[in-house]
């Protein structure tokens, strides 16, 4: 008995000491933080000038000097800051001269030697350094630090420093292949980064969608989203017939977005196609062109079995003038009895109410117009609906 | 006989003009720094010079004190408006070590900043008097009249920082908000001829606030939106807003000038 109690007093005086030591490492944990933090913000102070300096002279003929002063590591830490927000936020001459500026400062070969030598950590912070400042000579060693990089969030923000850095498209490329390898359908994030490279997006995109890979040919197409140009037109029609269905609908996107003339044969194939999603975008895009020798088609369109293709067939014929809306009431009238009768019914009923809210608008006024003279006309409903003139 | 008065700020003025003068005749740029200070002696003033022409080796220095005025002036023979800015950090960082820094100091390059007349340096040195008891911060100064207003709205202040930084050495009047609301409250405020704004915004929105300000003057043609959204239904929708035109980030202040010079005419 006598024993254990002197055991657990050693043991208590144990933790006593424990927790004392643990409380000495917190607060000095603290008091150095507290004193980093208030040097940075007398640091901050301190560069108000220089940075003002840098901002004014940042589109100048004349070099940008260092500042007339020596930075110990916390300064340079807060100076390397302030240059990565200004290097993202500008373009052109600018970005260079910030750049520049870096480099005569000695951050780039800091952040190139923390990468050679550092610990994980130390690469990890050094490779999104050199990326905000677009050091190209890092990039053989950042592609070394990717290549045996595990998966988590760390080989996104390598990747990035590398699209960054990117001295032409085969380093891109490279990047793309190694973070590739993880498997894993990153599409939209992989063409995020791309962009930040400083190559032509487009060309890069097209080329991947020519390849035989699958993913590639995702990541170009993602990327290509936004591109009207003739050459991705031609690119992303060879896809239009792939086995694979998002890689079609996304190719069919992009095509009709690229072109401005839609031929029948394309038409008529694409109408064709089993896939709904592929059918309603032929459908918009001929109203969106405007493609006034089509009306037939979107006429046949009006019965297709899903009432989505139906709806946007619809919904175009509006769009196409008086002819267009009156072959919808026409089509809506020969069909009355049956479901898809009262499906464009329906439809036409609700595009009146929802034109009447709309009349302020001279296009919607002029339709809503003939939309009513047609309905009354090919329908002849007793109920009378009011023309505006 | 004719007598002539000068005041003291005559005296100061025409030293100035003379310096101006003599580096302007070489066909070179004359920078001028201006400070109000307290008490200069011979020995600080020396210790100012050596260390300017220490650190702007390339350019002769000269370094006079106006005692009524207690203005001290330091003159770049050759000294563009980014060396003469260099050398002012150089100068402020000095006097605020002596204790002698009384308030602003302004920068100039001459012809670069302006046409240096008689009137313009003296409203220069008068600025700087004026000064004193401010903030030690350091000033342009330009010889033009800033004639176009432009409000600033963005949350960076980087950006914001900048592009006030920029227009102002161009001679505008600049004015900034952080938010949506700021920013339109500063406009209903001042009225200004040019409204660069931000898509993202904290409180009121870009759109919102173009919606807004067309509401409130219809005056077509004044707000530049100036984002990082690059998508082309952001830009539909900025210019069904009322937007006269986009900008997008990363910035370039020389695109951006241009834009504002077209939309006010300013050419």
């Amino acid at each position: 008995m006598y024993i254990n109690i002197e055991v657990a007093i050693k043991f208590l005086y144990a933790l006593i000491i424990l927790n004392v030591g643990f409380a000495v490492v917190v607060y000095a944990m603290k008091i150095k933080k507290l004193r980093r933090t208030r040097m940075e913000h007398r640091f901050e102070v301190k560069i108000k000038d220089y940075l003002t300096y840098v901002l004014v002279h940042i589109e100048g003929k004349e070099p940008l000097n260092a500042p007339p002063f020596s930075l110990n590591q916390v300064e340079q830490e807060v100076m390397q800051e302030q240059l990565n927000d200004m290097i993202e936020n500008f373009t052109g001459t600018a970005r260079d001269k910030c750049m520049e500026l870096c480099k005569r400062l000695g951050l780039v070969q800091v952040h190139l030697n923390r990468l050679e030598k550092g610990s994980y950590s130390v690469k990890v912070d050094a490779a999104y350094h050199l990326g905000c400042m677009r050091v190209q000579e890092a990039v053989p060693a950042l592609l070394k630090f990717l290549q045996t990089h595990r998966r988590n969030s760390s080989l996104f923000v390598v990747a990035r420093s590398i699209a960054k850095c990117a001295r032409d498209e085969r380093d891109v490329k490279e990047m793309v292949q190694i973070v590739l390898r993880h498997n894993k359908g990153f599409y939209d994030l992989l063409v995020d980064m791309i962009k930040e490279a400083d190559i032509d997006h487009g060309v890069l995109f097209t080329e991947f969608i020519q390849r035989e890979s699958h993913e590639f040919i995702h990541i170009g197409l993602c990327g290509l989203k936004d591109y009207t140009e003739p050459t991705v037109a031609s690119a992303a029609y060879r896809l239009i017939g792939s086995p694979d269905r998002t890689i079609q609908s996304k190719a069919v996107e992009i095509y009709l977005k690229s072109v401005h003339f839609i031929p029948r044969n394309v038409v008529q194939k694409l109408l064709q196609n089993p896939l709904d999603e592929v059918r309603i975008l032929t459908l918009q895009a001929i109203a969106d062109l405007q493609l006034m020798t089509y009306i037939d088609v979107m006429r046949n369109a009006l019965l297709d079995e899903s009432m989505r293709v139906s709806e946007a067939s619809a919904k175009g014929l509006l769009l196409l003038g008086e002819r267009g809306i009156a072959e919808l009431c026409e089509v809506a009238a020969e069909v009355r009895r049956s479901q898809q009768g009262e499906y464009l019914h329906m439809l036409i009923e609700e595009q009146i109410q929802s034109l009447s809210l709309q009349l302020h608008d001279l296009d919607q006024l002029t339709r809503y117009n003939s939309l009513v003279y047609y309905y009354e006309k090919t329908i002849g409903k007793n109920k009378r609906i009011y023309r505006v003139v | 006989m004719a007598i002539v008065i000068r005041n003291s700020i005559q005296e100061i003025t025409l030293q100035l003009l003379q310096y101006i003068h003599l580096a302007n005749k070489k066909n070179a740029p004359c920078g001028v720094i201006l400070a109000p200070c307290a008490n200069m002696n011979p020995k600080t003033l020396e210790q100012a010079k050596v260390l300017i022409s220490k650190n702007v080796a390339f350019l002769p220095v000269q370094l006079f004190y106006d005692a009524p005025n207690q203005v001290l002036c330091a003159v770049l023979d050759g000294g563009t408006l980014g060396s003469t800015h260099y050398a002012s950090l150089v100068l402020k960082d000095f006097l605020q070590t002596q204790h002698l820094l009384q308030g602003q100091l302004r920068v100039s390059s001459f012809p670069e900043s302006g046409k240096p007349t008689e009137s313009a340096i003296a409203d220069f040195i008068q600025q700087v008097i004026q000064s004193k008891g401010n903030d030690d911060d350091i000033h342009f100064f330009t010889a033009a009249n800033a004639e176009t207003s432009v409000l600033i709205a963005d949350p960076d202040d980087l950006v914001r920082e900048f592009i006030k930084i920029r227009l102002e050495l161009k001679g505008y009047r600049v004015y900034e908000a952080k938010d949506g609301q700021e920013a339109y409250d500063t406009f209903v405020r001042i009225m200004p001829d040019i409204v660069i704004t931000e898509l993202n915004l904290p409180i009121l929105d870009g759109y919102q606030l173009i919606r807004t300000i067309q509401r409130k003057d219809s005056h077509e043609g004044k707000v530049i939106v100036l984002t990082d959204k690059q998508l082309t239904g952001s830009m539909s929708r900025a210019y069904e807003s009322g937007a006269a035109d986009y900008v997008t980030k990363p910035l370039s202040i020389s695109e951006l000038e241009w834009k504002i010079k077209r939309l006010t005419g300013n050419h």
